[in-house]
């Protein structure tokens, strides 16, 4: 029940849906084409009839799309509650981000802080709570499919599973000034057992690293 | 000597006025007068017609340039700055310097054609309204001539990037202020609009025979009445921060979240402001080329009253799903997002349904409109996984969501308006464009647009408005793609700027109606339209002797561009140069003056407004109605000042009591003067139905003397305020900036009372008001009581609680 079964789902409907305008439309244009010799003309009275109050159409049409529409918004639904409860776990990290001109500043709970580059354990949950402390920047991290604004003076919280070691992609999201589009940092998932030793060496200093 | 015998003795001597201010016939005007000094509805349309084409050149432009720059990874033709106002002014052009004035061209011309008015309810509010729109755009254009250079907080302008603080060049400040203005003309056009479909049909015309574009104007201009307001008094609250120092949008008590809100109850509804013009003449044009009546007319006329007009204001909140509003909220707008899919979804099936027994042409408009529906789909169902609050987690701030707001802007509302031009531009210059050279420009257009903008759909993790990407990220090659898709895209155009050109100038003769359509617009006929309805396509009526002829020419008036220019001069002069902004103020005021002097005088005369179908308003002139909808645009503004006041006061936790600050028993006792004139003012309208002018005279008197008393009393409050210890400034705290902002804006409501009433006393003086003719005074006390109203709120919220 993750995000690209919700994308997916989002897709095979809407692609449905579209296709089924366009063969209509299609179908419509081809076979009311204006042919030569056609008596079917503006000024023909066949043509004079009252279709203001034509109500069967748009109500199969309402219908239709309210069944498709209510499908899909329940999924979202059902996926947004599970996604806006933060698993419990033991090992749960959290860290403080502060988006500001142009950078991110991740403050682990221990008081350590690391600018642009995150350090967490693999297969474990991480709740980022996110701030701003100049403008209007968004956190992004597009492999974990998750989002959320960095406001001054209000902190929104997103988690992730993060899964395999590996570098992952942080990036700003919101237009923020002449350094938007390079305000990237990166995400360093670590074997569970390197990271808890580099934790632990950070305990005692509160420098930054990689700054 | 009757009142009317002495106003035409005065009108008589005052012929040197009649030449200063410009007022002439239109016969014997050059023609540079007789289009800078027009208050023609077709004028007015073609000016708005090309005036938007100039300002889709500038914004192409830009496109253009972004789409260069971002063609390969680590491009260097634009730097980030310059790449930053191109995304901002960009989006800016298009949607409300292009799109939604485009239509508003399309809405000019043909509304009053289309239901038999003689003009629109206000002909020099109407040319008002374009020199506002021109003027406008030149002060936000300016930006790129000045230090730090045009906006570049995107075309949200969010908080608090846009404040001085971030951005200290004058470009943010000019965008506000050329959109203030911009605000003005759209007011001012939307009830101008509206009281005209309102009570100017002609005999006949009842709703349901109102055609389809009408109707679809009907519905934005109402959306527009109702959502400018909101944004009108963010862009004021963002030019008094920038320029006077206050804090709303630079700290965090109001800042992203208040500018949010209020961009966004703008910023959704004008999407359909965009689109619906568009819509509807595409609803006329598929059922003119199939040669039937619209399909399911009523049903979609209750889908956009009932469905797309309130939802269009109900789903603002979806642009803010990552603010932290809570999950009940997320719901909500998800939900009514995807109720509002609905109605979309039943119109494009409803015009296609109109092809059904027809014989379909497919002429360069027909192939337009359909194109229009088709992306429409796409720009549809893209939309509904934005509106989903849990795709929205990722695909905020991603080119799937450029995708689908251009499918839904270019696509659907450029396509719809190509087509219009196509379609009715032979109407308004006797000459056809060429067949094959149109169906060419359609047919490179959607290949090339959906070149540009179907890859885009699939560029999940690419962010909106970056300038340069590294190469590892992979997006070079659509990107790539892309690019090709915007250069053909934009060389396309120079097709349709040819066949504008053969169709004003050297075109074949169009004849009275190429389409053989029978709607009035064409046949200049309304009486045999509402006859013949539903059976709207007979040929028997073509003659266009009641067309263009029939509309009698509105005068001359200088005023609408004078007011405009200084406006412009003074809004640029804050930014550049004092002096500028001196003269700016002086040319603005002469032309505020040159204005009152033609109504004082009764100069600028508009046809007497005929008789004709006004269900639901039979008992109200078409003025009256004017001035209701322009306080019900008064009434939405202040409850968007209350609401970011509530709003303020909610956010910040510490709020010092009024009792301490503001000298409660002054403002007491100029409340009670404030409400005393509210009762003199109608005591002054009773006087005057009753015929005593001399009573008329006196409580009018007496009411701008409480008037000028309570700004008096007002201004005294203020200094004090301002030497006191500590001084209490706009600068000093959230509560001084919200309450010099309320108690400021109100003022100047009282200053436009104060002008009206001098207007008044001026003229009754002269005798112009008598038992019969006492319209103005009307108007005045509506105006004046809504004033007071304001204050009743204001009062308690700013010194009681």
């Amino acid at each position: 029940m993750g995000w690209e079964y919700v994308y997916n789902l989002y897709s095979y409907l809407g692609i449905v849906s579209a296709i089924v305008a366009f063969v209509l439309i299609a179908y419509l244009c081809v076979r009311y084409r204006a042919r030569s010799g056609s008596t079917l003309t503006p000024t023909n009275p066949k043509t004079r009839e009252n279709r203001d109050a034509n109500w069967k159409g748009p109500i199969i049409v309402y219908i239709l799309m309210a069944i498709v529409l209510v499908t899909v918004a329940s999924q979202s639904f059902a996926t947004y509650n599970a996604f806006s409860r933060v698993p419990s776990s033991p090992t749960t990290i959290h860290i403080n981000v502060v988006g500001h001109q142009f950078a991110w500043t991740f403050i682990y709970a221990n008081g350590f802080v690391s600018e642009d580059i995150a350090y967490v354990p693999a297969n474990s949950i991480v709740v980022f709570n996110v701030t701003s402390r100049d403008v209007y920047h968004q956190f992004g991290i597009p492999y974990f499919r998750v989002k959320t604004d960095a406001i001054p003076g209000r902190a929104s919280p997103v988690w992730i599973q993060t899964t395999d070691p590996g570098n992952y992609t942080v990036q700003c999201f919101e237009l923020c000034g002449a350094g938007h589009a390079t305000m990237i940092g990166t995400l360093v998932v670590e074997d569970p057992a390197t990271f808890n030793q580099w934790y632990a060496s950070t305990g005692t200093t509160s420098s930054g690293a990689g700054t | 000597m009757s009142v009317e015998d002495r106003l035409d003795a005065i009108e008589k001597r005052l012929g040197k006025i009649e030449k200063a201010v410009g007022v002439r016939r239109k016969t014997g005007a050059s023609w540079l007068k007789s289009w800078l000094l027009t208050t023609d509805h077709k004028q007015v349309g073609i000016l708005y017609f090309v005036t938007a084409f100039y300002f889709l050149f500038l914004g192409g432009i830009l496109a253009l340039l972004m789409r260069t720059q971002l063609a390969s990874p680590q491009n260097t033709l634009l730097t980030s700055a310059a790449y930053n106002q191109a995304v901002s002014m960009h989006g800016l052009i298009m949607v409300l310097w292009f799109l939604s004035p485009l239509g508003a061209a399309f809405a000019n011309y043909f509304v009053p054609l289309q239901i038999g008015a003689k003009d629109v309810a206000f002909p020099r509010f109407n040319a008002f309204s374009y020199w506002m729109y021109v003027f406008g755009g030149i002060v936000a254009l300016t930006g790129f001539f000045v230090p730090g250079g045009a906006a570049s907080a995107g075309w949200t302008n969010y908080a608090p990037l846009s404040s001085k603080i971030f951005l200290p060049g004058g470009g943010e400040t000019l965008i506000a202020l050329g959109l203030l203005m911009l605000w003005g003309s759209l007011t001012m056009g939307s009830v101008n609009l509206i009281a005209t479909i309102l009570s100017m049909r002609a005999p006949g015309m009842t709703w349901i025979k109102v055609p389809t574009f009408t109707w679809f104007t009907l519905v934005t201009q109402l959306m527009l009445l109702w959502a400018v307001p909101s944004i009108f008094s963010g862009t004021l609250a963002l030019i008094v921060d920038r320029s006077l120092g206050s804090l709303f949008f630079v700290s965090s008590g109001g800042s992203s979240v208040l500018w949010d809100n209020m961009w966004w109850f703008f910023g959704h509804p004008e999407v359909y402001v965009v689109i619906l013009p568009g819509l509807g003449a595409a609803a006329e044009i598929i059922s003119v080329f199939s040669g039937r009546p619209l399909y399911a007319k009523k049903a979609i006329i209750l889908s956009l009253v009932f469905g797309m007009l309130p939802f269009s204001f109900a789903i603002y909140g979806h642009h803010m799903f990552l603010t932290g509003i809570n999950a009940l909220e997320r719901e909500i707008f998800t939900m009514n997002t995807e109720i509002n899919t609905i109605p979309s979804g039943m119109i494009v099936i409803c015009f296609a349904a109109t092809m059904i027994g027809g014989a379909v042409k497919f002429k360069t408009p027909m192939l337009m409109a359909l194109g229009s529906i088709a992306t429409f789909v796409i720009g549809g169902v893209t939309g509904v996984f934005d509106s989903s609050l849990f795709l929205d987690v990722q695909l905020r701030g991603t080119y799937q969501v450029v995708s689908h707001f251009h499918y839904i802007m270019v696509g659907t509302a450029e396509f719809a308006l190509f087509g219009a031009i196509y379609y009715w531009m032979p109407r308004w210059t006797g000459r056809m464009y060429n067949e094959a050279i149109g169906k060419l420009h359609f047919i490179l257009s959607f290949i090339f647009f959906n070149i540009i903008f179907f890859p885009m759909t699939f560029l999940l993790d690419m962010p909106r408005r970056i300038y340069t990407y590294a190469p590892a990220t992979g997006w070079g090659t659509l990107n790539y793609i892309e690019t090709i898709g915007a250069w053909g895209f934009g060389l396309a155009q120079i097709l349709l700027l040819y066949l504008m050109i053969e169709m004003a100038t050297f075109g074949k003769p169009a004849g009275k109606n190429p389409w053989g359509v029978s709607s009035p617009e064409w046949t200049g006929d309304v009486e045999s339209y509402v006859k013949n309805y539903p059976a709207v396509y007979s040929t028997e009526s073509h003659a266009l002797d009641g067309g263009a002829s029939a509309h009698a020419a509105t005068p001359l008036n200088s005023s609408p561009i004078i007011i405009s220019a200084g406006l412009a001069m003074a809004f640029i002069g804050l930014v550049t140069s004092l002096p500028l902004l001196l003269v700016g103020i002086v040319v603005g005021v002469w032309g505020v003056a040159a204005w009152f002097k033609d109504d004082l005088y009764g100069l600028f005369k508009v046809p007497d407004e005929p008789p004709g179908e006004k269900w639901p308003f039979n008992h109200l002139s078409h003025v009256k109605v004017g001035v209701w909808l322009a306080l019900a645009g008064e009434m939405i503004l202040f409850t968007a000042i209350i609401g970011s006041y509530l709003f303020i006061r909610e956010n910040v936790p510490i709020w010092p009591p009024p009792v301490a600050i503001h000298n409660i028993r002054l403002a007491t006792f100029n409340t009670l003067l404030l409400f005393s004139s509210g009762m003199t003012a109608f005591l002054a309208l009773y006087s005057i139905r009753n015929g005593n002018r001399n009573g008329f005279l006196g409580w009018i008197g007496a009411t701008f003397a409480l008037a000028a008393s309570f700004l008096s009393i007002k201004i005294i409050e203020w200094f004090q305020l301002l030497t006191s210890n500590p001084p209490f400034t706009i600068a000093s705290g959230l509560p001084g900036s919200t309450y010099y902002f309320m108690t400021g804006i109100h003022a100047v409501h009282i200053i436009v009372g104060l002008a009206f009433m001098g207007f008044l006393i001026t003229k009754g003086l002269k005798g112009g008001f008598s038992k019969t003719n006492y319209d103005a005074v009307t108007y005045f006390a509506l105006y004046w009581a809504f004033v007071d109203i304001v204050w009743v709120f204001l009062f308690p919220l700013l010194y009681l609680m």
